[in-house]
């Protein structure tokens, strides 16, 4: 196991909203995890669970109501000017990469755009510009082209060369590959692999799409409704969710294996709003196995052994 | 007998980059009560197939060849005729139902509309038949859901609601267009079984058009798999997916699964300027030179040079 990247603790995020009567959405309601060097670490769950709230308050993008990050040992959240310095070694991978880069530049100009801002081009643009194309399999015709003249997956790979422009050693991902085709999906997620093999970054993965997931990180933690249900080994939890959430996530997923068909559990029911979520466990309205304490007490996340993690009172 | 018969359908747009060969010669059969789905990638043609049959296509689109559905050539149909079948022998639903729900109108209108427009009948008996759909689609507290607004549904209900509007004059042929692609796992689920429980209870047939493989193999029986505008493989579900022929379904099935990555290599070609003899092979990894040159025929369910010999 390599050094601690990241450390969050006890993490919350409360957007306000209403103008005559206040009322919070809890977007993260006290998260806490550790992503070490070179690891993978995602995060699982559906829209509006508070997934991406999570990325963004680790980077600070967005800032959080309470809790503590901390980068290497440093508290980031305590920084003001140093953050500036700090943030070319944590950078991030957006899902839109239409959405990210600015239409009116051109590939050259968006691929040193990081090192001009913090100041490192010391004319040595063009070569970098190279180097970073050749390391996404893109080819230099590119350079002088606009973003709308690229296909989605090349979008995605610039995106990803800005990412890595000031060689981090932590990336958020969010939904790198939701947007694109299959196709094009396992080549991004490919690409995220081999770059990670030779610069030893720590990901955070953020994705709903459990497969991919599957395949992308060591360690996973399952979000509902801005909680984590469950946090252990990719294998473990794979092989034996213990939640009843992650049970029924897991088997929600279509396969084209028919065998792998027979258990599906269905669920009731649709996510509640977080603006008031439900009392005790946040799951046991949709919840298959709910018993009368899980309306009333809120279960604690638990170790259940070896580091898998799980929020449930019936957790065998 | 095939209820839906397309055969040889060419759909061409010119625009200023060149002609685009949207549809290339797609053969399909739909059989009565059976249901087929038409994977493939986005751009690969498979909503042009389902706007062909529905004659929903932009006005610029240059179509040729033969739609046959229950013994009419639906592209030779007067713009009347073809108002009859659209909606009450041909019903479709689309990926996003919040862009096909009118938002100033509530979701039991909507639904009461249908009802009104097929079979004249009063507002009051249009909107009990509603309140009726919607508890068949398992909307809860549909006398309170009938009259509240597309915005305050979610978007697995309103996914419902277009189901509700789509089967309200019991159609032959429901045509989905990715009508689960957008919503979560667990909501994508519900829908799942419900338009499966609908389409066998009331024989309809159905055509699902969606890039998710494993939806496809879920919810139909035949699947068709699309690539650049052509049907490179049909066949059973059961068999197709197990034991893939063509070069471009096996390494689909294979890009992400649990044995790994394993990505295809290039991307999918412009529809303006797709490649000579067989459309896949700048990417396939069993190219031979037979493959730039001839394109492939359709054999035994599958277009490839590989299969014609064997």
């Amino acid at each position: 196991m390599g050094e601690k990247l990241i450390e969050v603790k006890n993490l919350k995020k409360y957007f306000s909203s209403g103008i005559f009567r206040k009322s919070y959405v809890k977007a993260v309601d006290g998260v806490s995890f550790e992503i070490r060097k070179g690891e993978t670490f995602a995060l699982v769950g559906e829209s509006g669970c508070g997934k991406s709230t999570v990325g963004r308050c680790t980077l600070r993008l967005v800032e959080p109501t309470s809790g503590e990050v901390y980068f290497k040992g440093i508290d980031i959240l305590g920084l003001n000017r140093e953050l500036r310095d700090l943030r070319r070694k944590m950078q991030i991978i957006f899902q839109d990469a239409d959405g990210s880069l600015n239409p009116r530049m051109r590939i050259l100009e968006l691929l040193v755009e990081p090192l001009r801002v913090h100041g490192l081009l010391n004319g040595r643009g063009m070569a970098e510009a190279l180097r970073l194309l050749e390391l996404v399999n893109l080819t230099p015709d590119l350079l002088g082209r606009y973003p709308h003249e690229l296909s989605g997956g090349q979008r995605q790979r610039v995106g990803i060369a800005r990412a890595i422009t000031l060689n981090p050693e932590f990336i958020v991902a969010d939904e790198p590959a939701a947007s694109l085709d299959l196709s094009v999906q396992a080549q991004m997620l490919d690409l995220m692999k081999r770059l990670q093999g030779e610069f030893g970054m720590g990901y955070l993965f953020i994705s709903h799409n459990v497969n991919i997931v599957r395949l992308m990180a060591e360690r996973i933690a399952v979000m509902y409704l801005g909680k984590f249900v469950e946090v252990g080994d990719t294998r473990k939890i794979f092989n034996g969710a213990a939640h009843p959430y992650t049970q029924a996530l897991l088997s929600a997923v279509p396969t084209t294996d028919p065998s792998a068909r027979q258990n599906r559990i269905v669920l009731e029911g649709e996510i509640p709003s977080p603006i008031n979520p439900p009392s005790g466990c946040r799951f046991h309205p949709r919840c298959p196995e709910a018993k009368a304490v899980c309306s009333e007490v809120e279960p604690a996340l638990q170790d259940t052994g070896s580091g898998h993690l799980v929020a449930c009172h019936f957790a065998s | 007998m095939d209820l839906l018969q397309i055969s040889n359908l060419y759909v061409n747009f010119t625009t200023k980059a060149g002609v685009v060969r949207a549809s290339d010669g797609v053969n399909l059969e739909i059989k009565q009560g059976e249901s087929l789905c038409l994977v493939g990638e986005s751009g690969c043609g498979k909503t042009i197939v389902a706007l062909g049959i529905m004659r929903l296509l932009p006005q610029n689109a240059q179509i040729s060849g033969k739609i046959w559905f229950k013994g009419k050539e639906l592209l030779s149909l007067g713009k009347e005729e073809m108002r009859r079948i659209r909606g009450r022998e041909i019903a479709m639903i689309f990926e996003q139902p919040a862009t096909c729900l009118d938002p100033v109108f509530t979701v039991g209108d909507q639904i009461a509309e249908a009802m009104r427009v097929h079979e004249r009948c009063s507002g009051k008996e249009s909107k009990e038949k509603a309140i009726d759909l919607m508890e068949m689609v398992e909307i809860p507290s549909p006398q309170k859901r009938f009259k509240q607004y597309p915005h305050e549904f979610s978007g697995g209900m309103q996914q419902r609601a277009m189901i509700a509007i789509a089967l309200s004059y019991n159609p032959s042929l429901l045509i989905a267009d990715e009508p689960m692609t957008f919503l979560d796992v667990t909501i994508q689920a519900q829908i799942m079984e419900l338009l499966k429980d609908l389409v066998s209870k009331f024989r309809t047939s159905l055509l699902l058009i969606t890039h998710d493989l494993g939806v496809a193999a879920e919810m139909c029986d035949g699947v068709a798999v699309m690539y650049a505008g052509e049907i490179v493989e049909k066949g059973r579900v059961s068999e197709v997916f197990k034991y893939p022929k063509h070069p471009y379904t096996k390494a689909l099935l294979g890009a992400i699964s649990n044995d790994g990555l394993k990505p295809i290599k290039g991307s999918v070609p412009e529809l303006t300027s797709l490649p000579s003899g067989c459309k896949f092979h700048p990417r396939c990894p069993l190219v031979r030179d037979v493959c730039r040159e001839a394109r492939p025929e359709m054999k035994n369910g599958v277009r490839c040079h590989l299969w014609e010999k064997s």
